[in-house]
């Protein structure tokens, strides 16, 4: 008598194990277009925008640049995050009346990778 | 310690010596320590030896090797063309190498927790489609974890090399790299044989099959913020 309880059951389980793995992805594909118009300007525009260039150390694969990116985007001012695992760093727009350069690399350190020193553009400086 | 400060201590890696493939083989185990995908996977890795395992463990310790040959003949493969690595270190090639990791791991949850219900024909006729598959997934998932610590070796070690010793340190490389997935894969299935002597076994193919879908969790998650 159990083995057709056995058998209901772990259908069950199957079942949940596909409308969880598509339930996921859907709202990962829903989530998408919403984050890319934040990031091409959805979110209002910080007026005083600057940029810093930082190095980043220990990153190996695409989790660890997404662990970066969404640290620095967590943080109240900054704009865009574009890291790059090929060239270990990371680009910040950010607006320096609500953000310090040294928030962002603790941002970036608590996340267990190691930022170096921010690099500036000559102009913004 | 980062990958970047343990090769650190080896700038002047003696060229062309066996030490320096040594060297490459304890960086690669240095570099799964380091990723944070090391536990996530060798978890699922586990779960998926423990899922497919025999009576005699012969089954389980296939599913161990095979993802450790996928990770191996990746990183060899890697090494041989490494003048195109930086191909997979893009933005787009990382959000879509999230979304493939994420996908596979649900199917392999799926098929975790189908497993049992199976009947030992149709079992065996699966575990050699599983074996593919599992081959398969350790490729997939060297590609995207093993191109940038792959890069930085090769950048310290092999400046004045010829291409063919790239493609050894890549090999030395991936055996250090492979080496956890294939230990968790191993113990992870001798584990779950030595559960399913005291009649845990639903309990063994819950935590399984959650490993997995967890595996799919963290990865659809990567991909949204890549995204």
């Amino acid at each position: 008598m159990a083995e057709p309880h056995a058998t209901m059951w772990k259908g069950w389980m199957v079942m949940a194990a596909v409308i969880l793995g598509v339930g996921t992805l859907t709202l990962a594909l829903a989530r998408q277009p919403a984050t890319r118009a934040a990031s091409q300007g959805g979110r209002p525009r910080p007026v005083a925008t600057a940029s810093a260039r930082i190095p980043v150390t220990g990153m190996t694969c695409p989790v660890c640049v997404a662990s970066v990116k969404e640290a620095l985007l967590a943080v109240s001012g900054v704009e865009t995050a574009d890291v790059s695992l090929e060239r270990r760093e990371v680009v910040v727009r950010y607006d320096e009346r609500q953000v310090l350069l040294s928030q962002l690399v603790a941002a970036i350190n608590r996340t267990g990778y190691r930022a170096g020193t921010p690099i500036v553009p000559r102009e913004e400086r | 310690m980062t990958l970047d400060a343990f090769l650190a201590r080896f700038s002047g890696l003696p060229h062309g010596s066996l030490w320096a493939l040594v060297i490459a083989t304890l960086a690669g185990v240095v570099a799964s320590a380091v990723c944070p995908c090391t536990v996530p996977v060798g978890l699922g890795v586990a779960g998926m030896a423990g899922s497919a395992g025999g009576r005699d463990g012969r089954a389980s310790r296939a599913i161990a090797v095979t993802f450790f040959a996928g990770m191996v003949v990746n990183l060899a493969i890697l090494g041989a063309v490494a003048g195109r690595l930086g191909a997979m270190l893009t933005g787009a090639f990382g959000r879509d190498w999230a979304l493939s990791m994420a996908v596979v791991s649900f199917v392999a949850a799926g098929t975790a927790f189908s497993l049992p219900r199976l009947d030992s024909e149709r079992l065996a006729s699966w575990r050699r489609t599983g074996l593919a598959a599992t081959f398969v997934y350790g490729f997939v998932f060297s590609l995207g974890t093993s191109a940038a610590p792959l890069l930085l070796l090769l950048t310290v070690a092999t400046a004045q090399a010829r291409p063919q010793y790239g493609f050894l340190l890549a090999l030395a490389f991936g055996v250090g790299r492979g080496f956890p997935f294939l230990l968790a894969g191993w113990f992870g299935g001798a584990l779950m044989r030595f559960a399913r002597l005291r009649a845990w076994a639903r309990a063994v193919q819950i935590a399984s099959g959650a490993a997995l879908l967890l595996v799919g969790v963290y990865y659809a998650r990567a991909f949204t913020v890549l995204s």
